[in-house]
């Protein structure tokens, strides 16, 4: 437990830096393309496309920190009426609903980013291979695999009478 | 048949307590496993591409840093200004202060798109305050409530900019709209604020200013006044797009907050950008499986068959409207308003394109509702962070801010029967 702890923590550390980075440039790339068309009468396409491609990955690292310390919005005025075993069982069924669903998903990226190197395709401005952009999903939905299966295995070895009470993430 | 399975794995998902986002993005995987019939030669690996696609856009980025914006003004000493700046405004009036509250409240929508964040960043100014001064605490914390619903209906709007990226309207045509619609919910809030003064004898404000304190008020707030005249001024001449201006305003809220108020710290960023990106990814992860789910939708021609159902309802416009606000006001009451939008938007869209509303009217009428979700229980995030400033229990408040309520409300029936409120400025 103590070393899944120190993964987790390591993991939240990269992804808060990860994420402030992406969201540096995305500010300073947007406010660099109204400098340029505003001051220097010039566009420059790539800073837009720099500034969407850092968006994506900072969603995707986001959502995945959402999912993890249960921020992520959902609707609980159902779940919420119920408690113990019943409980258990819908909160696991939800998990393994869930992870399936983040694992095929970053099955589907892999395909894609594979595809994408194997045609060779680059992105329009700045003529990097797409694979950059779409290997986004598949970091971010790969975490979320791996987190949640973390969070489904505590969910299945907690005792049924703790649920319904205020859980937390591993 | 296809579209109970589609709405109805969705809803078993949500219900379940599955994730919003991951909720939109099952049922539309489950579409494209079970009836392939219809949504071939889609395939699962189509889903990760349309959840790509979803983010795959400049036009949404505005959200990130409107929220970033709003952060940034709050951590750095601008909604005090703003609050200074209203009670000189207001007077000794009977009820003067909760004047200058519904007055900051619409100052801070100005600069921020978030209901929430204006209940937090006022409330936490004046609340307080105003008990200490003898106002009814439950009262005042409805008039916090509701008045904190101005955020996002006075532009920049977090939410409006999400139903234009679904629908293709204009974020400057909806703004210009919003602005109209939140002066008029203000005066009605004004005039009620006045009303219940009389009638539950608040109190007069005493403190009296002199001319040269009027003078220093106003000129400390210069920064945080320019900052709405920034974002709207560049949209509505023309200069800037939306994203641009919201960018603009983040670069503007970090010079007031270091520069002129000192007291935004260059070491307080970190926290303040990973706060801003995880809030904001979390919008935006919705609005990226909602992509997939509305892809879904349209490709499987669910979209065209209802709005051929609806058509030969002869429905009048009139009526149509009524009936969405009607199930958007039963929607918010539990679920979360970019959800709903999410969610609904693409589905009602067509219907109402083919019934020949304006594209502004819908919106106002989605945007208005949505932010009526916040205020109304059980899920009222209003409510709760109003929960969390005054230290209320949620029922007290909820039960103190009707009367404000019904005047928002009010105001929300207008422009769902007159067109007029939506269109007028274009």
């Amino acid at each position: 437990m103590n070393s899944l702890k120190k993964i987790l923590g390591w993991l939240d550390r990269s992804e808060r830096l990860l994420m402030v980075l992406a969201f540096v440039i995305m500010v300073a790339t947007m406010f660099g393309s109204v400098l340029a068309r505003n001051v220097f009468r010039a566009t420059v396409s790539w800073l837009d496309e720099l500034a969407r491609i850092s968006m994506v990955y900072m969603v995707l690292l986001g959502a995945e920190a959402g999912l993890r310390d249960g921020t992520q919005v959902r609707v609980t005025a159902i779940i919420s009426k119920f408690s113990g075993k019943l409980r258990k069982v819908l909160d696991i069924i939800a998990q393994v609903v869930l992870i399936a669903f983040t694992a095929m998903v970053t099955r589907g990226a892999i395909i894609n980013v594979q595809t994408n190197i194997a045609r060779n395709v680059t992105t329009t401005s700045l003529n990097w291979p797409m694979a950059i952009p779409y290997m986004a999903l598949v970091i971010g939905f790969s975490i979320m695999t791996l987190v949640q299966l973390g969070t489904l295995a505590k969910m299945v070895t907690k005792p049924a009478d703790q649920f319904g009470e205020t859980e937390e993430q591993v | 048949m296809t579209g109970v399975l589609l709405f109805g794995v969705f809803i078993v998902c949500l219900f379940i307590g599955v994730p919003i986002s991951i909720s939109l993005g099952i049922s539309a995987t489950a579409m494209i496993i079970f009836a392939q019939d219809i949504m071939a030669p889609a395939t699962t690996t189509s889903i990760p591409l349309r959840f790509y696609a979803g983010l795959d856009s400049v036009s949404i980025m505005a959200i990130a840093f409107f929220v970033l914006a709003g952060n940034l003004m709050t951590k750095g000493g601008i909604s005090r200004r703003i609050v200074n700046f209203a009670s000189i405004l207001v007077g000794r009036v009977q009820g003067g202060m909760g004047v200058a509250l519904v007055l900051a409240c619409a100052f801070f929508a100005a600069l921020s798109g978030s209901a929430p964040a204006t209940v937090i960043a006022i409330g936490s100014m004046l609340y307080a305050d105003m008990v200490k001064a003898g106002y009814p605490g439950p009262r005042t914390a409805g008039l916090l409530v509701v008045s904190g619903g101005l955020g996002p209906v006075i532009p920049p709007s977090i939410i409006m900019v999400i139903y234009c990226t679904l629908t293709g309207a204009s974020v400057s045509g909806m703004f210009k709209q919003g602005l109209l619609v939140g002066i008029l919910i203000c005066v009605v809030l004004i005039g009620l604020v006045l009303y219940y003064a009389k009638k539950e004898n608040w109190p007069t404000q005493n403190e009296h200013h002199t001319g040269k304190d009027i003078l220093k008020i106003f000129f400390d707030a210069i920064p945080a006044l320019l900052t709405p005249i920034i974002i709207l001024g560049g949209i509505y001449s023309g200069i800037l797009t939306p994203t641009e201006s919201s960018v603009v305003a983040c670069i503007w809220a970090l010079i007031a907050g270091t520069l002129f108020y000192h007291e935004l710290k260059f070491s307080d960023l970190i926290d303040i950008l990973y706060d801003s990106a995880k809030s904001s990814a979390m919008i935006l992860f919705i609005i990226s499986a909602s992509t997939a789910f509305s892809w879904v939708f349209t490709f499987s021609g669910l979209s065209s068959s209802l709005v051929e159902s609806v058509v030969n309802m002869h429905l009048s416009s009139t009526l149509f409207c009524l009936i969405v606000a009607i199930i958007l006001l039963i929607f918010g009451t539990f679920m979360e308003g970019t959800a709903i939008c999410v969610l609904l938007v693409p589905v009602l869209w067509p219907i109402a394109q083919s019934l020949g509303i304006h594209p502004l009217h819908f919106g106002m009428i989605v945007c208005v509702s949505n932010v009526i979700g916040t205020m109304t229980p059980p899920v009222a995030v209003n409510i709760f962070s109003a929960t969390s400033v005054t230290k209320l229990p949620m029922g007290q408040i909820a039960k103190a801010e009707v009367p404000f309520l019904i005047g928002y409300v009010a105001v929300f029936f207008l422009t769902v029967f007159f067109p007029w409120f939506s269109t007028c400025l274009i």
